[in-house]
């Protein structure tokens, strides 16, 4: 499968969240978007999953255009590029095994989604996608009852039953602590790793794309600005990406390291409870 | 757990949610077709005056006197 | 010193002043009142301090027939079951509407879930609409083109219901978290499909507790509709009550019936209520 991004623009007002992205992924890998909040990752991503409406420009999918998709076309795409979230975007008060089985919402019937009417087929590879994400003893519980490392899990989960092409993650791991962080991303790249899916992840760690991504796109003020692998991502080119002085080290964007991490978790177990 | 008994609590908890979810609906109907019934809703149809609705329609754009007594 | 000495001076100043303003206000408002409810008293056929020591004679005299003829009130009572139970019917399908009807309405009204975010106005003056008109209006049309019975006495409270409803819903909605309804846009999920598991999955205990303390209300309207002759125990009430007939046991055993029913209800809902709520805090979105 062939991904073209040509000149993907989308204007809020008078700003340009993202500004001409242009780049090409012609065969299966795990790339990571870098950048610091606000350079326009997210928007970039929500845009190729079509969650928001781009100004300007193509995404070319096997010579396909996908911006220019309506209704049902649209949600067709949707359902072939799963995308995960910062914040997981569960149904909390439904189970865990229903949460999975939404990732099927656009190849089944409305009506009989509507009334729980699922095949025992479907139902055990849900069950078995959980099995191989290790959260199978959560699968009869109420999403909103799991941790947050396990709720990324359950969207995780939900994004392979929809057997997708490209998996998008929009800060999967800004939410979560250290260990969870880890195991989620550990998963990312064994689903890129056993099942050849591309994987598209925003993090806004330098260290985790060096660690996990076989390629890393930079991201400033909403234009790409490095397009190169982990190797040729020195210091000097990760200070222009986040617009940093000389004084800017590495450990200031790493969430493997405290401090930083503090805010983040205490946002996540507040939006938890909530 | 062993993936057997998971598996098992699964199917039985979603044949529950499939049941209920078919029965409230069902009963919903039931209950609107009893109600059918009782108010005589076939009946309706033929005591029906639409004439006096055309006449009160009618005030919105005309307004004289229809009916003198 | 003399600084502050000045200002409370001018402080107390104003005070007066406003005092004597608002004293003067109320001069006028009761001197208007008073030579109002004058004319008003003077141009009626009788007297309002005649008529007042006769408040109670209407009543009384319900109660002293009633009281004189107490042994058949258990029997009116039974006899009066039926009308009862139409009356309950009429506003369970009413509510029942209401409910579906106004959900509905409440989804399209909704910004940021609305399938057409440009008809949103349009969706809430028609809310607007619906909530505005009164029942008994409504029900007096429907009975000129449909003749007295349940059914317009059901489409009218059901119209008023689906105002009121849909707008309660709707408030419900814009308060409900995005989250789950963009994680379901993601996968491709359509609007219905959207509205169902992600947003209804959230607003679904506060909607059915509305929903019940909309029940308890068209329990009454539907009774109060029964004197335009919508059917039910209202119609039969009416009956009952007219001066003259001497069918005063009658009302007082409709009366009762019809007491102790609302109070049944509310009882009943109040406690549904308080258990949903309650569940409502164990942390949910």
């Amino acid at each position: 499968m062939r991904i073209e991004a040509q000149n993907i623009t989308r204007i809020f007002g008078s700003t340009r969240a993202v500004d001409a992205a242009s780049f090409t992924i012609d065969r299966p890998m795990m790339i990571g978007i870098i950048g610091s909040s606000g350079a326009g990752k997210s928007t970039l991503l929500r845009m190729l999953n079509r969650l928001t409406d781009a100004s300007d420009g193509q995404l070319l999918v096997d010579g396909r255009d996908v911006l220019a998709l309506r209704g049902g076309e649209k949600r067709s795409w949707q359902s072939d590029c799963a995308m995960i979230f910062q914040q997981f975007n569960l149904v909390g008060r439904l189970d865990v095994v229903s949460n999975v089985l939404h990732g099927l919402l656009n190849k089944r019937g409305t009506l009989s989604t509507l009334f729980n009417i699922w095949s025992r087929a479907d139902i055990d590879r849900a069950i078995a996608i959980l099995d191989r994400l290790g959260i199978a003893e959560q699968a009869t519980k109420r999403a909103e009852a799991l941790s947050g490392g396990q709720q990324q899990r359950v969207a995780i989960a939900r994004a392979l039953m929809q057997d997708p092409k490209i998996i998008l993650a929009d800060e999967p791991i800004a939410s979560l602590d250290p260990m969870n962080a880890q195991v989620v991303m550990d998963t990312l790249r064994a689903i890129h790793d056993e099942d050849g899916r591309t994987v598209i992840c925003n993090l806004h760690t330098l260290d985790t794309a060096r660690r996990y991504c076989d390629r890393v796109i930079g991201m400033r003020k909403g234009r790409i600005v490095f397009d190169g692998t982990p190797e040729q991502l020195t210091t000097g080119v990760a200070r222009d990406i986040y617009g940093a002085g000389v004084d800017f080290s590495e450990t200031a964007t790493s969430t493997a390291i405290g401090g930083d991490t503090g805010g983040d978790r205490e946002y996540a177990e507040q939006m938890l409870t909530d | 757990m062993a993936m057997a008994e998971i598996n098992q609590a699964v199917h039985a908890g979603f044949s529950r949610k499939r049941a209920f979810s078919l029965a409230v609906p069902a009963a919903v109907l039931a209950y609107l077709i009893y109600v059918a019934i009782a108010f005589d809703l076939a009946g309706l149809a033929a005591r029906a005056r639409w004439d006096n609705g055309a006449l009160l329609l009618q005030d919105f754009w005309s307004y004289k006197t229809h009916v003198t007594r | 010193m003399t600084d502050i000495a000045q200002i409370s001076a001018d402080y107390r100043g104003i005070a007066g002043r406003k005092r004597l303003y608002s004293f003067l206000l109320w001069g006028i408002f009761a001197a208007l009142m008073i030579s109002g409810l004058r004319l008003a008293n003077d141009r009626n056929a009788g007297g309002f301090w005649d008529g007042l020591p006769q408040i109670f004679a209407f009543p009384s005299e319900l109660i002293g027939e009633a009281i004189e003829k107490a042994g058949a009130l258990p029997g009116h009572m039974l006899s009066y079951l039926p009308a009862l139970i139409e009356t309950l019917n009429i506003a369970a399908v009413a509510t029942l509407i209401g409910v579906i009807g106004g959900g509905f309405m409440a989804l399209l009204a909704t910004p940021g879930l609305a399938p057409w975010p440009r008809l949103v106005p349009l969706f809430r003056r028609m809310l607007d609409i619906a909530r505005a008109i009164p029942e008994l209006v409504i029900a007096l049309v429907f009975i000129f083109v449909l003749g007295g019975g349940p059914v317009p006495a059901t489409l009218a409270i059901a119209f008023h219901a689906i105002g009121a409803l849909g707008k309660l819903f709707s408030e419900v909605a814009e308060n409900a978290s995005p989250k789950p309804v963009e994680g379901l846009e993601s996968v491709g999920a359509n609007w219905i499909q959207r509205m169902w598991f992600g947003v209804l999955q959230q607003v679904g205990p506060n909607w059915i507790s509305y929903a019940m303390l909309r029940f308890e209300i068209n329990i009454r309207a539907s009774a109060i509709l029964g004197f335009v002759g919508a059917g039910g125990i209202g119609y039969a009430l009416r009956n009952a009550i007219s001066w003259g007939q001497g069918r005063y046991d009658a009302a007082a055993a409709i009366f009762i019936l019809l007491f102790l029913t609302i109070v049944t209800f509310d009882q009943l809902s109040s406690m549904a209520r308080e258990r949903l709520v309650r569940g409502n805090a164990g942390g949910r979105i």
